[in-house]
């Protein structure tokens, strides 16, 4: 199979995987790696490995808390990472976007910042059948201490969301809707205009769970009308532990501080404190410095290579693995919506997802087999566990011919 | 080129395949002294055993599963194994069966595992021996008078 296409005319694909030294691993003896398992985390490329090795080698310093040059270039890193990231979610400003750890840590400062100081009883939280437990469990414990309730707008079989459902849901007890961008296990890529107009038009603040869209497409928070935009940066070819959450700017100066300590605030006295402005309000300790100098120079590596480069081309893996995956006999796709990610979750009849996953394993694929932290999708299709392939765009097209012939090998052995 | 043969190395070896097909002991029992539900939540394996007991020892043995292939592969050859043992005889086979899995025990010294001991290449894959090690917790569970059993850690 050739690479070469109108969209894909100038990926030079090889230098693209020269970048990444962990695509050249063997497994399993000497089978290459066929590296299929970016929608749970994504590889990086040396330019962010020698980011965060550099920053222990010659700059390591805390942040904006001593004079000395040092501190000034971990400052400079840490912000410049921020600024970096803002330019690239297209916020209004570097103030409007919190670094949290990850998309977790950014969901739950929204929970406890901003909405259980607004919940009372009988209210309720409004997320979708497909969501991930990051954007399920921190509604539930807040909702818990409240007296609110989730709920959650249903799915159609192809795994679309049901909008007009989803509007309708969106009644006046509701205080937060929380939606995702794009769906880890079914790739489907939500309607977030319509959604974020129908929020808009009843007051109700949306936040969107961005994981799985920051790396792999285009993203303009202010165009997507929404208030809370959170995101992971270990998706995106950056660090472990490193991510953001934008929201408009009045509403994270109207939110309080969920974690307290040094940092965050203006001043300390035994009798009280005042707190910084956002976003140092809600950044308290010691941050992950070096993961984010290793975040700013993933962002730039991104969009050296362009993020409408980098969705045309896992369109076409997209595309050509999914048209090759349904020649296997007995496979059954899960997640066919019109609009959707390089994400391909499937089963095949008579294998249990584990297995198949341990003999593509064997044969150097990786993909991630089980339930995707996605408990109500997997309840919603009865099944326990899926086996899912997801694509970046170092990823190649022989290597889906890897996957096909692995799925094909594992089910002669287990159907 | 033979497709249906996995390499040196693969936990699913010539015998756990055949168990895995055409699993022994996997239907219900007409009468049933003990049972027990294994049940792996996150893994979305799940498997009831069934007993007929004489004098505390197990006469008969079934199960049936909705399960990975070495959970079945796993309950089928139980069966084969555990005939006539009693509560310490079957804690005493899995204990060997965990020295197998983690490998502090050589695969020639499980030889009274028998078909069982096909599973020595889960030394390598220790993400999966909790599928292989859920027929046995089941069958304790059962003898213990236990209605279910699990082997994630909560």
């Amino acid at each position: 199979m050739s690479t070469s296409s109108a969209v894909a005319a100038g990926f030079d694909i090889d230098r693209v995987r020269a970048d990444f030294p962990l695509l050249a691993r063997t497994v399993h003896g000497n089978k290459p790696l066929v590296y299929l398992d970016n929608a749970n985390t994504a590889q990086k490329p040396a330019c962010v490995i020698d980011a965060v090795n550099g920053f222990y080698r010659e700059r390591n310093a805390n942040v904006a808390r001593a004079v000395h040059v040092l501190s000034e270039e971990a400052t400079n890193l840490y912000e410049g990472a921020r600024n970096a990231l803002a330019r690239f979610i297209h916020a209004g400003s570097a103030q409007e976007l919190v670094l949290t750890s990850g998309t977790t840590m950014a969901t739950n400062l929204v929970a406890y910042s901003y909405l259980l100081p607004r919940l009372k009883p009988g209210d309720s939280v409004l997320v979708t059948r497909m969501e991930h437990h990051a954007n399920i469990v921190p509604w539930q414990l807040v909702g818990q201490r409240a007296g609110a309730t989730l709920k959650a707008a249903p799915i159609d079989a192809r795994g679309e969301l049901r909008v007009d459902e989803f509007i309708a849901m969106l009644t006046p007890d509701v205080r937060l809707a929380a939606v995702t961008h794009v769906s880890n296990v079914l790739g489907t890529v939500n309607p977030l205009a319509e959604i974020a107009a129908a929020c808009r038009k009843r007051g109700i603040p949306l936040l969107v769970d961005g994981s799985q869209a920051v790396p792999h497409m285009a993203v303009d928070v202010r165009a997507l009308g929404c208030d809370f935009y959170a995101f992971t940066g270990h998706k995106m070819c950056g660090p472990t532990g490193t991510g953001g959450l934008w929201a408009r700017r009045e509403i994270l100066a109207d939110m309080m501080p969920f974690f307290g300590g040094g940092e965050m605030i203006r001043e300390v006295r035994i009798e009280g404190s005042t707190f910084a402005d956002p976003p140092g309000r809600f950044e308290a300790g010691t941050p992950n410095i070096a993961g984010f100098a290793g975040l700013g120079v993933a962002v730039g590596y991104l969009e050296g290579i362009g993020m409408q480069r980098i969705a045309a081309r896992e369109q076409e893996l997209l595309a050509y693995a999914t048209a090759r995956l349904k020649q296997v006999p007995g496979l059954r796709i899960i997640g066919e919506a019109a609009h959707k990610a390089a994400v391909i979750s499937f089963l095949i009849e008579g294998a249990h997802a584990h297995d198949l996953a341990t003999l593509l394993d064997l044969e150097g694929v990786a993909v991630r087999s089980g339930h995707h932290c996605a408990h109500p999708l997997m309840q919603f299709y009865g099944v326990p566990a899926t086996c899912r392939a997801s694509f970046a765009f170092y990823n190649t097209f022989a290597e889906a011919d890897a996957l096909v012939a692995a799925v094909h090998k594992a089910r002669s052995l287990l159907a | 080129m033979n497709e249906t043969r996995a390499e040196a190395g693969s936990p699913y070896r010539a015998q756990v395949l055949a168990h895995a097909r055409t699993p022994l002991h996997q239907h219900a029992l007409r009468r049933c002294d003990a049972a027990a539900d294994g049940r792996n939540a996150l893994c979305g394996d799940n498997i009831r055993i069934e007993l007929t007991l004489r004098e505390g020892r197990i006469a008969d043995y079934a199960f049936r599963a909705e399960a990975c292939a070495l959970t079945v592969a796993a309950a089928s050859m139980l069966g084969e194994r555990v005939r006539g043992f009693d509560l310490r005889a079957v804690q005493a086979l899995a204990v060997q069966f965990d020295q197998l899995l983690d490998g502090s025990v050589a695969v020639e010294a499980g030889a009274e595992l028998g078909d069982l001991a096909a599973f020595a290449e889960l030394v390598a894959f220790p993400a999966r021996r909790k599928c292989a090690r859920l027929p046995f917790a089941t069958l304790l569970a059962a003898l213990h008078g236990d209605a279910h059993a699990s082997t994630e850690e909560a």
